[in-house]
Order: structure tokens, then sequence, then C-alpha cells
């Protein structure tokens, strides 16, 4: 009986994962709310894969904020590029098997007792494929679009599973965020598919996302064998049983090198202990005093196993409290509630049908942000309202339409593109590259919270953190129709023309 | 009940658990292509609900299966002791090799010890060919002036992948070959060795290199990666890091 109880009980390893996972992912209320987390707290990124679009989290993910770094501002490379370094020179691929939510979540798919497929020569070959990956879709694509200024992450947007699952079916599976479902076409299809082979793949097969597709482990493989942390064989004891090698479920040639993940799990198989983690004897001190006589051999086993029972303890008390703190912190902290609409007026709404809400936004130019004001709900035309930002990819390559629609309907419409002003985004800089002559006024919807995050305008037309957001008013200000995501030149269109002819 | 006996329901499980699995996700996909094909973008939630409810059968049962599998695995006693050790050739090979002088194996074993070897060599250095020439073509292909088109930034990066798919194909297609043959090759090889006579085995004492250049290097690193980080903080890198992380770029998580 105490044995089976002992089964269930999870190792060390698995509390890490799961503790790593709820503490990343600590804004509880955000999954009730279906809203994500807009605090300070996401600037920093966390080390394992956990996309920032999840309503839980309250980190970055650092293969985001890698791809969107190239076409920042120069400082966010030196930011993320560091984080980056650190993590990996510190832990290497322990990160992966001891602290990446996604990697828990593919272990626990692996646990459902269904026939496995083990290690082969194909999967090895497979294991290269996310040196490929990190090459071609963290850095290439990412790199090359930044040069024509235009953001790009392609890992997240074609291939991050954890992203759909975290970031996209967590979002859409909360009805406030119904709306969100309009958007939805190739790319979330061929998404779902990836994700639904991932997932399928890993209850055959042990980690398939990370041994053949993740990125982020394949640049934290490449400092496993310096990492301060980590496993690490004694060659003095190992006499190449090959034991290790052999239980271990991930493509290794040998214990610690790239492939490893540093899950330890090989360590109890070694006939001659050979190996070990890096770093035990200096959390440990184990051996600090030699064994002269067997009393004083028992003696100094007796006071390990006691100084190793108080650490654990205190670390096991410090690492709850922790976590209850972290989700009490973030359970009462209200920074995920959209701000409160600019006019107070109950006549006025952000639905198709609504009086829309108005504000008096300031102008942008190619020379900066000006004094002078326009309010969108009161040009005298059918106006289009479109929120975007420099850093958005959907935003950026749908300008065009805009201001095509705004040439072809010149007389009748009015372009407003309201630029969200976050960052270090450099809009009037963009502005004067590409839309020095276009007929599409650009105004900015000024920060109007202490941390400059959200746009009083753009919450108070029902902007849930989306970009881009469109929203179409007729010349009396009564809303035509809102689009969440993208759009094309003929959905714009096919508005103004029915309100055109009536 | 024996070992045996309940080592077969839990195959037979295992077994059903899997094949369940595999259809549950064949039918998610098909219902999801099935949407797709609709057309019209006709994503909404009640199209969404019509196009998964008749597959809830399949993956209910699934779960049951997955459920029941949880359930024998703690009742019926598993029996480990038939696992098999799976050996890798490579390292088996490596530390054959460690303990014999080549030298000494006498020509006709000697040749055919290299002819293994000359056989892989062979093969990596198809395989960089192929991966160089593929390489090469998607990279000739994707810098064209005309594979960029910034308002049709899906339709190019669909292309330039199945471009890029195209060009690697033959080189995994061979890598995959390469692998078995490789193995067969490494598993001839070990047999060749294990005929070596007994005079041609040495001492396998290997002197490994000074790890103290790795401590010096991680110091660095570590440094390096502070004054990136402290560089980075300070001229305000968090910005934009923030900007990403609180709003939604909807294409970026897959919504689109």
């Amino acid at each position: 009986m105490k044995e089976k109880l002992k089964k269930w009980i999870p190792s060390r390893r698995k509390i890490i994962q799961l503790y790593c996972a709820l503490l990343f992912n600590a804004n509880l209320k955000g999954f009730i709310s279906g809203n994500i987390y807009t605090g300070s707290s996401k600037q920093f990124c966390v080390p394992g894969i956990n996309c920032y679009s999840c309503p839980g989290a309250i980190g970055a993910c650092p293969l985001g904020s890698l791809q969107g770094s190239f076409s920042a501002d120069h400082s966010t490379i030196w930011y993320v590029g560091g984080i980056l370094l650190l993590y990996s020179i510190m832990f290497g691929r322990m990160i992966c098997g001891w602290f990446c939510p996604f990697g828990l979540i593919q272990e626990l798919l692996y646990k459902i007792k269904t026939p496995k497929m083990g290690k082969s020569p194909v999967t090895r070959i497979l294991s290269y494929l996310k040196y490929v990956i990190l090459v071609v879709f963290v850095f290439l694509i990412p790199i090359i679009y930044a040069f024509k200024d235009t953001p790009l992450p392609a890992f997240c947007k074609y291939i991050c599973p954890a992203g759909t699952i975290e970031g996209g079916l967590l979002l859409l599976s909360n009805k406030v965020n119904a709306s969100y479902f309009s958007m939805l076409g190739p790319i979330f299809t061929w998404k779902f598919l990836l994700m639904i082979s991932t997932v399928v793949g890993c209850v055959f097969i042990f980690r398939l996302f990370c041994r053949f597709l993740c990125p982020l482990g394949a640049l934290y493989g490449l400092f496993n064998k310096i990492s301060f942390f980590g496993v690490k064989v004694d060659d003095a004891k190992c006499t190449h049983c090959n034991l290790c090698v052999s239980h271990c479920k991930v493509d290794i040639h040998r214990v610690g090198d790239q492939e490893c993940i540093s899950c330890g799990d090989c360590i109890g198989v070694c006939p001659t202990k050979a190996i070990s983690f890096k770093g035990s004897k200096v959390l440990l001190k184990e051996n600090e005093i030699p064994a002269a006589s067997d009393e004083a051999r028992k003696a100094h086993e007796a006071k390990m196993a006691k100084r190793r029972t108080i650490t654990r303890a205190a670390t096991a008390i410090v690492m709850a409290a922790v976590l209850i703190f972290a989700i009490g912190y973030y359970w009462m902290e209200d920074s995920a509630a959209p701000a409160s609409p600019v006019v107070s007026d109950t006549e006025r709404g952000n639905e198709v049908g609504d009086l829309c809400y108005s504000d008096n936004l300031r102008i942008i130019t190619p020379d900066g942000i000006t004094e002078e004001t326009i309010d969108p709900t009161a040009t005298g035309k059918i106006t289009v309202i479109n929120f975007w930002g420099t850093w958005c990819t959907p935003c950026v390559n749908e300008l065009p339409y805009f201001d095509q629609i705004a040439t072809d309907y010149a007389e009748n419409v009015t372009v407003v593109a309201v630029h969200s002003s976050l960052g270090n985004e450099t809009a009037p800089e963009y502005i004067g590259k590409y839309y020095a002559d276009s007929n599409i006024i650009f105004a900015t919807d000024y920060a109007l919270d202490e941390m400059g995050l959200t746009g009083g305008f753009y919450s108070a037309l029902g902007g849930r953190g989306t970009y881009p957001y469109t929203t179409i008013v007729d010349e009396n200000g009564i809303i035509l129709a809102v689009f969440v995501s993208s759009v094309a030149y003929e959905d714009l269109q096919e508005v103004v023309e029915a309100r055109l002819n009536g | 009940m024996t070992k045996s006996t309940s080592q077969r329901i839990r195959r037979i499980c295992g077994i059903a658990s899997g094949v369940s699995i595999a259809v549950a996700g064949a039918c998610l996909i098909w219902a999801c292509l099935g949407i797709y094909r609709s057309g019209d973008g006709a994503f909404s939630r009640e199209a969404v609900a019509a196009a998964f409810s008749p597959i809830a059968i399949p993956v209910y049962l699934c779960l049951a299966l997955v459920i029941l599998g949880f359930v024998l695995e703690l009742i019926l006693p598993a029996d480990d002791s038939k696992r098999a050790v799976s050996k890798n050739p490579a390292m088996t090979l490596k530390r054959m090799r460690a303990k014999l002088d080549l030298g000494k194996c006498g020509e006709e074993l000697q040749a055919a010890i290299l002819a293994q070897v000359a056989k892989r060599r062979t093969d990596r250095i198809i395989l960089a060919v192929l991966l160089a020439a593929g390489g090469a073509v998607f990279f000739w292909i994707a810098l064209q002036p005309d594979a960029f088109h910034q308002s049709q930034i899906n339709d190019s990066m669909i292309r330039n992948i199945s471009i890029l798919l195209c060009c690697l194909a033959p080189a995994f297609g061979f890598a995959v070959g390469a692998a078995y043959r490789g193995r067969k090759s490494m598993e001839a090889e070990i047999s060749l060795l294990k005929t070596a006579p007994a005079e041609a085995k040495v001492s396998s004492d290997v002197k490994l290199p000074c790890p103290c250049w790795i401590n010096k290097i991680r110091n660095a690193i570590a440094v390096i990666a502070l004054l990136f980080l402290i560089f980075g903080f300070c001229t305000g890198g968090t910005a934009d890091v923030l900007t990403k992380a609180v709003n939604i770029c909807t294409e970026c998580v897959g919504l689109g």
C-alpha cells in the first residue's frame, strides 16, 4: 500500500515543473475574465515557453520577445539577448526539464498509457530539425522582414503550438471573446492542425515538441556543456556501460550533451554513481567531512540527513509563500480591467448601431506628434477608425488597404489611423517613410494611464488588447461595423458602399 | 491474477488507447478541415460547435479508455523484467575503438573496417552536398525581388515555406536512409572489431582535457550576459517587450 501511495506522489522534478507552470501563470483571474494581464511584470521574460497572450501569463515569452526585438528599438535586442544568454549560461536545457510549462504538458500527455515510440536513428535526425527552425523561423525570417520594416515573429505565427493552446484556445474558450471567432482563418486552421498533431504525437513520443521542434531548447542546448547547473559525468568513475544513454528517453549521445534536458533520471541508473547534478556539492555539502570511522560516518550521515530535511522544508515553505503571494497579488490587482470610457454618456456605446464614443486625438505628422486634434466621430463623413502599431504584423500589412479606400472614396470617407503609441515605437518616422503623401489621417490615442499602456479611446470603442482593431462610423457618429483583427479592402468597400447606397 | 495475464490486459488497453487517441486526433483534424473547407470565412461559435459535435463520441471514448488505462495501472502490477535495453551502436563502437590498435589488426580486417568507415563518410558528404544545394536553391528563389509582397505576406510566406520544404526534402529523405545504412554499417563494424586478434587490444586509459577553460568561458559569458541585460534595461529595452506582451497581435498567436 505504501509503495502504491509512493507511486502517486509526484517526483521533486514534477513538483518544480508544476510550481513553475503555476507561478508563470499566476494571474488566475485572467482565466475567468478572458483578459490577458497587462501589468509591469510582463516586461520580464520567463525562462520557458509560455505564451504572453495566455490569460494567466504574468511574464513575457523569451522567444516571442526575441523575434519582436529584431524589428524594435536596438536596446530591446540587448535586453532580450542578455536575458536569454543569462538563462542559457545558468541552466542550459535544465530549463526544459525542470521549469518549462509546455514541457510539463508534454510529459503529462506521455503518461497516458498507450504503446510508445522509442528513440531511433530517425528521431536522432529529426532532433536536428529544431536547429533549422531556430535559424530559419526565429532568426532569418524575422531579421529579413525587420529590414523591410515589417515585424514578423515567424515561429509564433506559423508554428508555436504552445501559443495556439495558451494564447489561442484559452482566449477563444471564454465567452467574452466570442467576437474572436470572426477572425479565424487559414493561419488558425494550420496552427490548430499542427497543435493537434503535436498533442497527439506527444502521447506516443516522449516530448515530441522539445526534441524535434523547440527552437528555445535548441538555443539553450548549445550552452549545456558549460552551464552552471545541469548534469555532469565523472569520467574517472564512468565505465562507459552506456546504461544512461539506453535509459534516457531523449536523443542524447552522451549525458549532458546538447540534447540532454538534465532531468536526472539517469542518476539512479548509473551503477558506478558517476552521474550527478552540477552544483549539488555547493547546495548540499555532502562531502564536507571525511568519514574517518564507522561511528564518525554514521554521525556525519545523520547530520547531513537532518540538514537536508531542514533545507528542503525551508525551501518548500519559501516556495509556497512566494506562490501564494503571487496568486494573491495578481488576483487583487486590477490591471486587466478596461479603461473607463472617455465620455460617460449612457447613450453612447461601442457596438454596431450605437452612437460612438468620441475623443479628441492628437494628429501625427512625419515631423512628430502635433498639438492639432481631431474627433474621428465628427468629421462629417463616413469615418474608418483603425487602431494599429508598428510592432503589429497584420496592422502594418493592412495599412495599404486603408490608404486605398481613403484615396478611392476621398469625397465620402475619412480614414483615421490611431497609433497605439506604445514602447519605443517611432510612428512619425514610419509614417514619413511609407505614408508621407497618404490620405490617411494619422493620430495618436495618447496614453491616459501612468504606464502609458492603454489608450482610453481604444478601450472605449471596445478594444480588449487585440490589434488591429477597426470601427467604421457614419457621418452622424453611428457605428456601422466593427472588425476585430485584420480586414481586406473588400470588407471596407462593402460597408462604405452599403452606407452610400442607403 | 498472474503477471502475464495482467500484462496482456495492460497491453490490450494500451493499444486500444493508442488507436482511439489516433482516431480522435484524426477526427479533430477532419472536423477542422471541414470548417475550413466550408469557406466564406464561416468561423463562428455555432459553426465550430456544429463541426465538432459529431466527433464527440470518439473523443469521449478515447478519454474513457485513457482513464481506464490509468485505473489499470493502479490495480494491475507491472512486469518490468522483460523490458528491453536498447544499445547505441555509436557509443559501443567508440568504446571498442578506444580499446583497439587498428594497426595490429591485420590488413584484411583493417581494410574491411575502413570500408565501413568510408561508407558512412560518403553518406555524410552526400548529405552535406544535398543540404547545401537545397539551401542555395531556396535562398536563390527566396531572395528574388518578387518573392516578397508586403500586402500579401501570408501568401508569400506559405510559398517560401513550400519551396524550402521542397528544397530540403531530398536531403531529409537521404538522411533517413543514411541513418539506417549507418546503423547497419556500425553494427557490421562492431562484429568486425569483435574478431580482432588479442594483441591488437590495448588499455583504454584516455587522458581527458582539463575542464578549467570551461569555467573561464562560463564566467565570461555570464558577465557579458549581465552587461547586455543592464545596458538593455537602462536604455529602455523593456518597453518594447512590455508592448508586445500586454497587447495581442492576433495573427502572431495564430488567430488569423
